[in-house]
């Protein structure tokens, strides 16, 4: 993202008050609604709604790999899909596939990193992500539906994955920047953390100049958010699998815990 | 249209004569519609959503409209423009890049044909002044399954309910003296499109009817789609 400060008006991004453009005050997360599992055709399925920001994940399988030679690992393929109308300005799909794939390869590898891909030996995990809402901070609204999407699927993963955006906004570090954020500042960090062990998965930083002492300070800022994020998210995790399929331990140390399914009782 | 799916006889003949008793293979009866779940105003960021739901086969459908105001067309110069885009997410699973762009071609050529005319959407009361402004309207599909013209339906029923939806800001346009030419100045108030041309505007439903040896089907399924070989789309 390039500055536009010279062309744009100037606006206020932080008030006397210390309160945002909506209101929120630097530290604090948007509002997060997810539904779980409300696609049947697909294995797993969620919408993470981040604000305003929608984002939906589908995911099929595992099913059968086709390919020649034997590999010991599965495979993990993962398409974005934009719609026209996620943007403010309506805009039609050719341009932005190409910057989609790029997206694409980033999610696919984070999400290597955290799917047991050894258990699937021969099998082929897709993920389809649909943007349908941009309003800042999509790419970690399609990491969190991704997560949870998996999990309704039951595929087997070390670590749930937890995404959130923070940048410096007049001086304040802020998390889970808007989308007139972003475009304003140009200057942003995209977090993915994996929250059992305290790892980070992936880090995305997007700026034209940041130093060091600012970039480690957001991004233990983008950390605190991505715990509390978590919580959120484990509730309505919680609450899909106890309302739908009974919870199972299958394995005797409750760190690794595999959820799996089981038919719904009537 | 191409097969999608290819059917033999004998489940053509098990439909066909479904049909002739009157109970299709999902229980319907033939002039009885799916049940479907309906919600209004899912995406904020759009003038008018609508998202439809089928619980029975898991089908959805997202229509959005987004609007713009810009200069009409030279050879149109007192009409809006309306412009449809259809997406589903099930592309390339199956078809091939040209068969896919054919039919949501085909998808496209058809909504528009019954949806846009003087008794539907008309166009003229997008204007917002002959020559110089008027609204673009940008009707957007996106659909979880493949895209199929025994959907149709479905479709132009979503389209409808985003249309219903649709709060468009009041416009007013006044002379700008610092650039010497008309300007438009987004009004407060938001009206929806009936308030906008100032008389009821209702979108036309489009029902696509089968016809086996006697008896009519409504609100069709693919398998049932692909072997009913009369049919014709009324809006």
């Amino acid at each position: 993202y390039i500055l536009q400060g010279q062309l744009m008006k100037y606006q206020e991004q932080i008030s006397l008050e210390g309160l945002r453009l909506d209101g929120r005050r630097p530290g604090e997360l948007r509002k997060v609604i997810c539904s779980i599992g409300m696609h049947d055709s697909a294995n797993g399925s969620a919408i993470c709604e981040m604000g305003c920001t929608k984002v939906m994940a589908l995911v099929d399988g595992p099913k059968q790999l086709i390919q020649k030679e034997e590999s010991p690992v599965g495979k993990l393929t993962c398409s974005i899909f934009m719609t026209n109308f996620s943007t403010s300005q309506h805009k039609d799909n050719p341009k932005r596939q190409m910057k989609m794939r790029d997206f694409a390869q980033v999610v696919k590898s984070t999400f290597e990193s955290v799917v047991r891909l050894d258990e699937y030996r021969m099998s082929q995990i897709d993920i389809q992500i649909i943007v349908m809402q941009n309003d800042g901070g999509y790419k970690s609204a399609a990491i969190n539906a991704a997560s949870l999407a998996l999990i309704d699927a039951g595929i087997n993963m070390k670590d749930i994955l937890v995404s959130t955006t923070a940048g410096f906004i007049e001086g304040k570090c802020c998390l889970d920047l808007l989308y007139s954020e972003e475009k304003k500042e140009g200057c942003s960090t995209m977090i993915c953390y994996a929250p059992a062990k305290g790892l980070l998965s992936h880090v995305n930083v997007i700026s034209p100049k940041m130093s060091t002492p600012l970039l480690s300070e957001t991004i233990e800022n983008a950390i605190t958010g991505c715990k509390s994020l978590y919580t959120i998210l484990k509730n309505y995790i919680k609450e899909h699998m106890l309302t739908k399929y009974c919870l199972l331990y299958t394995s005797p140390s409750p760190r690794d815990a595999t959820l799996s399914r089981m038919p719904s009782s009537a | 249209l191409r097969q999608r799916m290819d059917l033999s006889t004998v489940e053509m003949n098990y439909i066909a004569d479904s049909i002739l008793v009157n109970c299709r293979p999902d229980g319907r009866d033939n002039l009885q519609y799916r049940t479907f779940n309906l919600k209004l105003s899912v995406l904020p960021s759009t003038f008018g959503s609508a998202h439809l739901q089928f619980p029975s086969d898991g089908n959805q459908i997202y229509a959005s409209i987004k609007a713009e105001v810009v200069k009409p067309l030279k050879n149109a110069a007192d009409e809006g423009i309306v412009q449809f885009y259809v997406d589903s997410t099930h592309e390339g699973k199956k078809l091939s890049y040209d068969e896919s762009n054919r039919c949501k071609d085909e998808i496209i050529s058809t909504l528009e044909s019954m949806l846009i005319s003087s008794a539907g959407l008309n166009k003229k009361l997008l204007c917002l002044q002959p020559g110089a402004f008027c609204w673009k309207l940008d009707i957007d599909l996106l659909v979880f399954q493949m895209l199929s013209l025994a959907h149709i339906d479905a479709y132009a029923n979503a389209i409808r309910a985003a249309l219903a939806d649709t709060l468009l800001p009041s416009i007013k346009i006044f002379f700008n003296s610092n650039t010497k030419c008309n300007d438009f100045e987004i009004g407060e108030d938001l009206l929806t499109i009936s308030q906008l041309s100032k008389k009821e505007v209702d979108l036309p439903y489009i029902v696509t009817l089968g016809y086996v040896k006697g008896s009519f089907v409504v609100d069709m399924t693919q398998e049932e789609f692909i072997t009913i070989k009369h049919k014709t789309v009324i809006s």
